[in-house]
C-alpha cells in the first residue's frame, strides 16, 4: 500500500511539475561527461560463470581537453532495489576488475565505447537462496566509475543477473539494434532535416520468459523494449520510445562546426538487456560488430 | 316600558360594536432559520396586551380591539421588533425575528462530559464552517489547533506532534476509515454541514481509541433537525452539493447529502498542450451521506449512518516519463469506500447505559500504470460495544471493547521503492514484485476506563488499561494508560496523562514474502501534563488560556532494511526491520480571547522531534518543526463576518543529496544520500483571509463567501526538484494565491 501510494504520489508530483525547471540540463543532450549506458554481452548467467561488458561514454564539450579514467569493480548485490548505495566498497567479495585510461575517445566526437572487461560472478552466489531467487536471479553489481582528470566523475552500475541453469534454462539474450531509419531506410548520419525517426530492432529482440511469483508460481512474460535518443544538437519530441515507435526530428538551425550532429540510442529489455547505435555509425560500434565481439 | 328597553338594546348593540374584540393568533419565529422562538413575550399597543408563546413559537390574542395597533417583541440576541397592523388584515399572523448576528446561529453546545480525554480538543460546526484557509472543511481545520505539524501545500495530512502521516488514525463516528481527504487534501470525504464537530485526539488520549502512536482525529455526524424539513445548497470553484434532512414522523428523522467535484474540468484546460501526458479523466470526487435516527422506545436511541466516497483520476503518458522511465502508458487512480454504521444507544437505568456500533464496508484502492498495478479490495467490519455505570456519586465505570476484522485482497506487480530520509529512489530502480494476496487480518481491543472524584477533593482520578490483540503479528498487548485532573479554583484546571501505545504494522511490512514476517507492533510512551486557565471570571469577555508540555519515546519503529536474514534455512531479503528509535519532547499553548464582536486566538507550539536507525546518526523526523505559530482572528456583524489566519512555521528537514549513481539498467540517476535530514527547508509562513456575508429572508438564508488561502501569494518552499542527475537543485513552490469564492443558499 505504501508503495502503491508513492507510486501515486510520483505520477501526481509528475502531473504538477510537468512543466517547469527549464533551467535544469536535459537528460538526452550530449556534451558533458557521460554514461549513455553499459552493455553486458550476456546479461544474464550461471554462478562463476563470465560477461564480457563496455559502457557506452561521451565528452563532447571538453575537446579531448583532459585525460579520463575508468574503474571496473564487482560485488554481490548488497540489496540496492532496498536501498543499500550501488558500492562494492566494504563488500567481502570486492573485485577491483580494471582501472586505467580511456583510449577511445577520438576528435571530432567524443563518443565511444570505452575499455572492454569481462566480469566473473562468485560461483557460491546462488548458495541458501530460495527457489524462486535462483529461478528470477540474484544480481551481480558492476560498478562504473569514469573520471577525468579535472576532478569531474560520473559513477554508473549495472547488475548483471545470476541464475541457476539447472532450474532455468534459457537466459536473457541482449536486444539488438540494425540501425535508426527514417521512412523505412537506415540513416548512416543523422539527417538535416525533421522527420520521424524510429529504432529498428532485430527480430526476436523482445523475448518472451519466464517468471516465478514465487517458489510455486511461475508466469509468462514479454520484453518491453524502450530506446533512448541522446542528441548533440537539435531535438528529439520524446527522450525514450518504446519498441519501434516514430521520434520526431528536428534538426539545429545550423550545423556543427568541423562535425556531423551525434545521435546515439540506447535500447533496454527491461531485464538489464541493452544496445547501442549511433549516428555517425562507427561510434559506439555497429550493433552487429558489437554483439560480435561477445563470446 | 317596551320602547326604553328597546334603545338599551341598541345602545349595547352599538356599544359593542364600537369596542369589539378581534382573536389574533400568530408564531414567532427566528428569520432565516424558521426556528420557533418560545417563551417570547408579545405586545400589542397601544393596547397593551401581552401573549407569551408557547413551545412552538405561537401566541393567541382574544380580544384585541379593533382597528391598527402595533406588534412589539424585545428578545435578547435579536433585533426589536415593531410591526404595525390592523385587524381588518386576516387573524393570523408570522412574527419573523432577525438575529443580531447570523454567524453563530449553528453553535452547537458541547456538554463537558463529552469531553473524555484530558487531552481533547474539539471543533465545532459553527467554527470550521468559518475558519480562515480551510475552506469550510472540519479535517483541514483541525491545523489550527496547537500540536498539529504542517505537512506541506500539497497535502492536508494530520500530523500530531512530531509523528508522522501514518501514525494518525481518521474515524468516523468512532469507526476506523481508509482515509478522510479527496486526493490527499483537497477536502475530506463527507459534506462538512453534516458533522456535527471533529475530535481532535493527542498524546496521552484515552483507553477508548488505539492502534496509533500518534493520534486521532474522529468526524461525529450530527442529528437531523425534527422541527421541519430543512435543505441547503452550495456551489464553489471545486464542487457543489446539496444536503436535506428533516422529521419523518414524530419519533424519527433523516438527512442525506451529496458532493460532487468539478475541478478536473478546470485542471484540464490548464494542462491542454502539454505533450508529456493527456489527462483522459480529469481528477474528479464525490461523496454520499446519509443519516437516520430513530427513537424505538423511551430508552433506546437508534442511529444509522451510511458513508460514500470515491476518487478518480486518468492520464496518459505520451512517453515514458523523464525521470522514472518504468511509469509509461496509462495512469489509472481510483478510490472508493463505503461505511454503513448503524448505532444503538440504550439505558438501561439512570446509572446504566450502554452504547453499542457496527461499521461494515468495503475500500477499492486501484493504481496502474503501463504494466505496473495495485489493487486492493478489503472487507472491513469494526466493532465498538461500551457500557457506562455510574458505581457511585463518586464513581463512573467505561467497560468497552474496540474491534476490527479485515479480509483483503492486493494484487500487484509495482517495483519496491526506496525512500530513506524523504528521498525517492525512481521506481525503475526497483525489484519489480507481483503477487495476489488474500489475507485475514483482526485486531481485537477491550478496554476499562473509570472516572473516580472523591467528595471534598479537587481531584479527578482516571486509571485505564487497554489491552490489544493484533492477528498479523501475534501479540498481545498491554497498555495502561492513566490520567488526572486536579480544579485547582474554578477558573483553573490542572491535568496530566500517559501511557502505553501501540500501532500495528502495516500489512506489506509484516508479509511473509516483501515484508518481515517477524516484525512487531512500533511501540510509544506518553506523557503529557498541562492547565486551562479561564480568565473571563463567569463574562463572555476576556481570555482563556492552555499549555501543555508532552514527551513521547518510541522504539520498535519499523524501518527498510536492506540486509539479508536466514529464514526456514533459506537466505532472503530482511525488507524491514524494527531498529528504528526516537523521542519527541515539546509544548504547546492555546490563547484564545473574546469580545464581542471581536474574537481570536494565539497557538504556538515548540517541539523538537528525533529519530534514529541503522546506518544513520541521530536526527530530526521527517515533520520535525521547532515552532510552530498561528494567529486567528475574526470581527463580525450581523451578516458580515471577516477573518484571518496567520501561520508560520520552521521548515521541514530534507536529507541533502551528495552524489548520485547511473543506474544502467534502469537508464536513470539515483540519489546518494546525505546524513538524513540534516538540511531543511526555508521557514513557512501565510496569511489566509475570509469574508462571510449572510442574506438573511423570512424563510430562507443566503450566503456567499470568499476564502483567499495565501493572500500575499508568497512562494513557500515546499519540496526539492532535482536535475536528472542530482547536480543542481531547485523548490517547489506552494498553492499560489487561491480564492475561493463560495454561495449557499438553506432553508
Amino acid at each position: 500500500m505504501k508503495n502503491s501510494l508513492r507510486l501515486f504520489t510520483l505520477a501526481a508530483l509528475t502531473l504538477l511539475t510537468s512543466c517547469s525547471n527549464d533551467t535544469f540540463p536535459v537528460y538526452v543532450a550530449l556534451g558533458s561527461l557521460r554514461v549513455l549506458g553499459i552493455i553486458a554481452c550476456s546479461p544474464e548467467i550461471s554462478p562463476g560463470g563470465s560477461t564480457k561488458m563496455h559502457a557506452i561514454i561521451s565528452d563532447i564539450t571538453s575537446g579531448g581537453t583532459r585525460t579520463l579514467t575508468e574503474t571496473w569493480e564487482s560485488c554481490t548485490d548488497p540489496g540496492v532495489s532496498a536501498g543499500a548505495e550501488p558500492t562494492c566498497v566494504g563488500a567481502s567479495d570486492r573485485t577491483v576488475v580494471y582501472s586505467g585510461t580511456v583510449s577511445t575517445l577520438s576528435s571530432p566526437y567524443y563518443t565511444a565505447r570505452g575499455t572492454a572487461v569481462t566480469v566473473t560472478a562468485p560461483s557460491t552466489i546462488l548458495s541458501g537462496r530460495t527457489d524462486q531467487v535462483k529461478f528470477n536471479g540474484y544480481p551481480f553489481l558492476v560498478t562504473y566509475t569514469l573520471t577525468a582528470s579535472n576532478g569531474d566523475q560520473v559513477r554508473a552500475f549495472k547488475r548483471v543477473l545470476v541464475t541457476d541453469a539447472s532450474v532455468k534454462g534459457t537466459k536473457n539474450a541482449a536486444p539488438q539494434l540494425s540501425g535508426i531509419k527514417k521512412s523505412g531506410g537506415t540513416l548512416s548520419s543523422t539527417p538535416y532535416s525533421s522527420g520521424n525517426l524510429n529504432a529498428s530492432f532485430v527480430g526476436g529482440s523482445a523475448e518472451t520468459y519466464l517468471y516465478k511469483i514465487t517458489d510455486t508460481v511461475i508466469t509468462s512474460q514479454t520484453e518491453d523494449l524502450t530506446s533512448t535518443w541522446f542528441v548533440s544538437e537539435g531535438s528529439f519530441k520524446y527522450y525514450r520510445t518504446v519498441s519501434d515507435d516514430t521520434n520526431a526530428w528536428t534538426p539545429p538551425a545550423s550545423q556543427p562546426s568541423g562535425r556531423q550532429v551525434v545521435t546515439v540510442v540506447i535500447a533496454r529489455d527491461s531485464r538489464g538487456g541493452e544496445d547501442a547505435t549511433s549516428l555517425p555509425t562507427s561510434l559506439v560500434g555497429s550493433p552487429s560488430v558489437v554483439q560480435a565481439a561477445c563470446p | 316600558m317596551k320602547f326604553q328597553l328597546g334603545i338599551l338594546f341598541g345602545l349595547c348593540v352599538s356599544l359593542s360594536s364600537a369596542f369589539a374584540d378581534t382573536r389574533i393568533e400568530g408564531r414567532v419565529r427566528e428569520r432565516g432559520t424558521r426556528n420557533p422562538l418560545s417563551g417570547v413575550n408579545v405586545y400589542i399597543l397601544p393596547s397593551k396586551l401581552k401573549a407569551t408563546t408557547g413551545v412552538d413559537g405561537s401566541f393567541v390574542f382574544d380580544q384585541v380591539p379593533d382597528g391598527p395597533f402595533s406588534f412589539v417583541v424585545n428578545l435578547t440576541d435579536y433585533e426589536k421588533l415593531k410591526r404595525e397592523d390592523s385587524t381588518t388584515d386576516k387573524d393570523y399572523r408570522e412574527l419573523y425575528l432577525e438575529r443580531t448576528s447570523y454567524q453563530v446561529y449553528e453553535t452547537t453546545i458541547l456538554d463537558k462530559e463529552k469531553k473524555r480525554h484530558n487531552n481533547q480538543r474539539t471543533l465545532k460546526r459553527s467554527e470550521f464552517l468559518t475558519m480562515p484557509g480551510s475552506g469550510g472543511d472540519p479535517v483541514k481545520a483541525v491545523q489550527n489547533l496547537p500540536g498539529v505539524n504542517r505537512v506541506s501545500s500539497f497535502s492536508s495530512q494530520i500530523v500530531i506532534q512530531g509523528a508522522g502521516p501514518q501514525d494518525t488514525k481518521y474515524t468516523i463516528n468512532g469507526h476506523e476509515v481508509p482515509l478522510v481527504f479527496h486526493f490527499g487534501g483537497l477536502t475530506s470525504v463527507t459534506s462538512p454541514e453534516a458533522i456535527d464537530r471533529v475530535d481532535y485526539l493527542s498524546a496521552g488520549y484515552g483507553v477508548e481509541f488505539g492502534r496509533a502512536n500518534g493520534g486521532l482525529v474522529g468526524l461525529l455526524t450530527r442529528s437531523p433537525k425534527t422541527d421541519r424539513l430543512h435543505g441547503l445548497a452550495f456551489v464553489d470553484l471545486i464542487n457543489a452539493g446539496a444536503l436535506m434532512e428533516g422529521p419523518i414522523d414524530s419519533d424519527s428523522s433523516f438527512i442525506v447529502g451529496a458532493r460532487q467535484s468539478y475541478i478536473g474540468a478546470v485542471l484540464k484546460k490548464f494542462m491542454k498542450g502539454n505533450d508529456s501526458f493527456d489527462l483522459t479523466v480529469a481528477p474528479r470526487y464525490s461523496d454520499v451521506i446519509f443519516g437516520y435516527e430513530r427513537k424505538l422506545t423511551p430508552k433506546d436511541q437508534f442511529k444509522w449512518t451510511s458513508i460514500y466516497s470515491s476518487d478518480t483520476l486518468e492520464f496518459v503518458f505520451n512517453e515514458p516519463v523523464r525521470a522514472d522511465p518504468k511509469l509509461r502508458g496509462g495512469f489509472r487512480n481510483s478510490t472508493a469506500f463505503f461505511r454503513l454504521i448503524p448505532e444503538l444507544t440504550h439505558t438501561h437505568s439512570n446509572i446504566t447505559t450502554s452504547r453499542w456500533s457496527l461499521g461494515f464496508g468495503r475500500d477499492w484502492f486501484n493504481v496502474n500504470t503501463g504494466s505496473n498495478y495495485f489493487k486492493l479490495t478489503t472487507y472491513a467490519l469494526t466493532a465498538r460495544g461500551e457500557v457506562e455505570r455510574k458505581m457511585s456519586s463518586e464513581w463512573v465505570n467505561f467497560i468497552g471493547f474496540d474491534n476490527r476484522y479485515n479480509w483483503a485482497q492486493a494484487q500487484l506487480n509495482i517495483p519496491n521503492s526506496f525512500a530513506g530520509g524523504g528521498v525517492f529512489n525512481p521506481f525503475s530502480t526497483g525489484e519489480t514484485r507481483q503477487a495476489d494476496i488474500k489475507q485475514k487480518n483482526h485486531r481485537i481491543a477491550g478496554y476499562w476506563r473509570a472516572e473516580v472524584k472523591p467528595h471534598e477533593t479537587r481531584w479527578t482520578y482516571i486509571p485505564g488499561m487497554r489491552l490489544d490483540y493484533f492477528s498479523l503479528s501475534q501479540e498481545v498487548l498491554p497498555g495502561p494508560r492513566p490520567a488526572v485532573r486536579y480544579e485547582l479554583s474554578d477558573s483553573v484546571k490542572l491535568r496530566s496523562s500517559g501511557g502505553l501505545y501501540y500501532q500495528p504494522p502495516l500489512e506489506q511490512e509484516i508479509d511473509a514474502t516483501y515484508g518481515n514476517p517477524d516484525i512487531k507492533s512500533p511501540r510509544a510512551w506518553h506523557f503529557t501534563a498541562g492547565g486551562e486557565k479561564d480568565w473571563r471570571e463567569g463574562t463572555s469577555r476576556g481570555f482563556v488560556t492552555s499549555i501543555d508540555g508532552f514527551y513521547k519515546s518510541l522504539d520498535r519503529l519499523i524501518v527498510p532494511s536492506a540486509r539479508t536474514t536466514t529464514r526456514n534455512s533459506k537466505i532472503v531479503s530482511e525488507n524491514y526491520s524494527n531498529d528504528g528509535v526516537g523521542h519527541v519532547l515539546g509544548a504547546q499553548t492555546e490563547i484564545k480571547f473574546e469580545a464581542d464582536p471581536w474574537s481570536s486566538s494565539l497557538i504556538y507550539t515548540l517541539s523538537r522531534s528525533r529519530r534514529s536507525e541503522p546506518g544513520q546518526v541521530d536526527h530530526p523526523s521527517q515533520y520535525d518543526q521547532t515552532h510552530l505559530l498561528g494567529v486567528l482572528g475574526a470581527y463580525q456583524t450581523r451578516n458580515w463576518r471577516f477573518s484571518g489566519r496567520f501561520r508560520y512555521s520552521t521548515g521541514n528537514p530534507t536529507t541533502p543529496i551528495t552524489d548520485s549513481a547511473f543506474d544502467a539498467d534502469n537508464d536513470v540517476y539515483i540519489p546518494i544520500r546525505g546524513p538524513y535530514y540534516s538540511d531543511r527547508l526555508p521557514a513557512f509562513y501565510q496569511l489566509d483571509l475570509r469574508v462571510d456575508r449572510k442574506f438573511v429572508f423570512d424563510k430562507w438564508i443566503l450566503s456567499f463567501y470568499l476564502d483567499v488561502q495565501n493572500a500575499t501569494n508568497r512562494k513557500s518552499k515546499e519540496q526539492m526538484v532535482y536535475s536528472y542527475n542530482y547536480k543542481q537543485k531547485d523548490y517547489i513552490s506552494g498553492l499560489p494565491i487561491f480564492p475561493t469564492l463560495g454561495i449557499k443558499g438553506e432553508f
